[in-house]
């Protein structure tokens, strides 16, 4: 047995309480106070902040009169209201995203310029050597002993390849009458040019025969060609001269360290107790992460 | 059957897609009447104006998420109302009846409407005022949820999160009392 629940649809109207409705009617007199102009713009403003619309800066009406009923700020339409579209996600990011600073890519800037030129220092020093031009200008030349004269010869060919000018002709006439004078001027006009370090001895060295004569296939030392060159011994001969300035760095890096080890313990040998010891100092000195052999080793000067 | 579309509701889901104008409808409509819940129930002008703005914050940060289940002022005045619980709960003094009184008073009444045109009306304002804000708070919250909003019966249970026979007794009960204030 059950007692029946009074009926409890929400669908049906609320019946009035008793004297709701006079209560009601004065309520509806009571002073209708609003929000005031400050808080409206505070809160639509964080609504179009949310939305990510830049709204213009707060505009906030100020009253003059005292606040009347049904009178507030309305919210200024949405034809008033500066609005964006709404950013893309990639450009609220790169918005987000702080800009760098100039110091920064300066720095940057700096130290990939150093990487890249101690990584070229690097290579250079030790990939193997390539052909010179001037070995590819006469490769066949390169079987037979160069004298110097001929190395001058290649050299102003190689820089010259254009017809010979009347001009040339007469500077190789007064480079060869150069040549037959002496080769000595030559090793002076290589000590007293400003070479790299590993260079010098080098244009020593290419002084001997036996280097000279080196096989073809090897890293070839064309470099005493170039800098038994006369040019700077003659004066007369300015074309002679410009050739040889220019191909003497082109030359300064083909030689390896292992060539200039190699080279030095050929000096050694050969009893140049003197010379050989300077160039394995300089070699020290250009290259001291570069291993030596227990010989050479024993002949650098204990620090 | 298909339930009735809550054009507020339609206004809430098109400012979650964007519109700005659609919350600015949204807010229009309902500034004042959540501005005047909250104030007559605080009864103090600067918590008021806090709780409204953190009520349209909600809303705002709520936006995302937003499911129309019920009408979207019962939505709203829900969240006023649980703000306003917590509020109560932190025990801060709220203002006296002289000071709540002065406090309500402060907003300007219409010059037909002054004492001297209208003396019985604004008595019986006074007196209808000062009775409410002696209602205790649910009683209060209640009667102000029926005469400012006009929910119904379910909606004020919904809103404050009581069974309907509950809030139809404090209903009850306020009407009896501001019945009383009147006919002294």
């Amino acid at each position: 047995m059950s007692t029946p629940l009074p009926p409890n649809d929400p669908a049906t109207p609320d019946e009035k309480l008793p004297g709701e409705a006079e209560v009601a009617a004065l309520y509806r007199h009571l002073p209708r106070r609003e929000p005031g102009p400050e808080l409206d713009a505070a809160v639509l403003h964080a609504a179009a902040h949310a939305l990510g619309v830049d709204r213009a800066p707060l505009h906030v009406e100020r009253r003059k009169n005292p606040r009347e009923s049904g009178d507030w700020v309305h919210p200024k339409p949405l034809s008033a209201i500066k609005a964006r579209a709404i950013p893309s996600v990639d450009s609220a990011a790169r918005a987000r995203r702080r800009p760098m600073p100039h110091w920064l890519v300066a720095l940057g800037s700096a130290a990939s310029l150093v990487l890249v030129a101690g990584l070229a220092w690097h290579m250079r020093s030790t990939s193997p050597a390539s052909p010179l031009p001037t070995e590819t200008a006469a490769p066949a030349q390169a079987v037979t002993l160069p004298t110097a004269g001929q190395a001058a010869d290649r050299a102003v060919t190689a820089a010259a390849p254009s017809p010979r000018t009347q001009a040339t002709e007469v500077a190789e006439r007064q480079s060869t009458a150069a040549r037959k004078q002496a080769a000595a001027p030559a090793v002076v006009a290589a000590r007293m040019a400003p070479p790299p370090p590993p260079v010098t001895p080098m244009a020593k060295a290419s002084l001997q025969p036996q280097m000279a004569a080196a096989p073809p296939a090897l890293p070839p030392p064309p470099l005493p060609a170039m800098l038994q060159a006369p040019a700077p011994a003659a004066p007369p001969a300015p074309p002679a001269d410009t050739v040889a300035k220019e191909a003497a760095p082109a030359t300064a890096g083909v030689i390896t360290p292992a060539e200039e080890l190699a080279r030095i313990e050929q000096l050694f040998a050969q009893g140049e107790q003197h010379e050989a010891r300077q160039r394995l100092l300089d070699f020290h000195h250009a290259h001291p992460q570069w291993p030596l052999p227990p010989e050479l080793q024993a002949k650098l000067p204990k620090p | 059957m298909d339930a009735p579309v809550d054009p507020d509701a339609m206004l809430m889901l098109a400012y979650a897609r964007g519109d700005l104008a659609a919350f600015e409808a949204l807010y229009a409509k309902h500034r004042g009447v959540l501005y005047r819940f909250l104030l007559r129930s605080l009864r103090d002008p600067q918590r008021t104006d806090e709780l409204f703005q953190e009520t349209w914050s909600r809303v705002i940060a709520a936006r995302a998420r937003y499911q129309p289940q019920a009408k979207f002022s019962t939505w709203l005045l829900q969240i006023a109302h649980n703000l306003l619980v917590d509020a109560l709960r932190r025990q801060r003094p709220t203002a006296d009846g002289e000071e709540a009184e002065l406090a309500l008073s402060r907003v300007a009444i219409p010059e037909h409407e002054q004492p001297e045109h209208a003396w019985s009306d604004f008595e019986r304002r006074r007196h209808l005022q000062r009775a409410i804000e002696q209602l205790p708070d649910e009683q209060r919250t209640a009667i102000l949820l029926r005469l400012e909003q006009e929910l119904s019966l379910e909606e004020i249970a919904e809103v404050t999160g009581s069974g309907r026979e509950t809030v139809k007794s404090r209903l009850r009960y306020a009407m009896t009392r501001l019945r009383e204030a009147l006919s002294e």
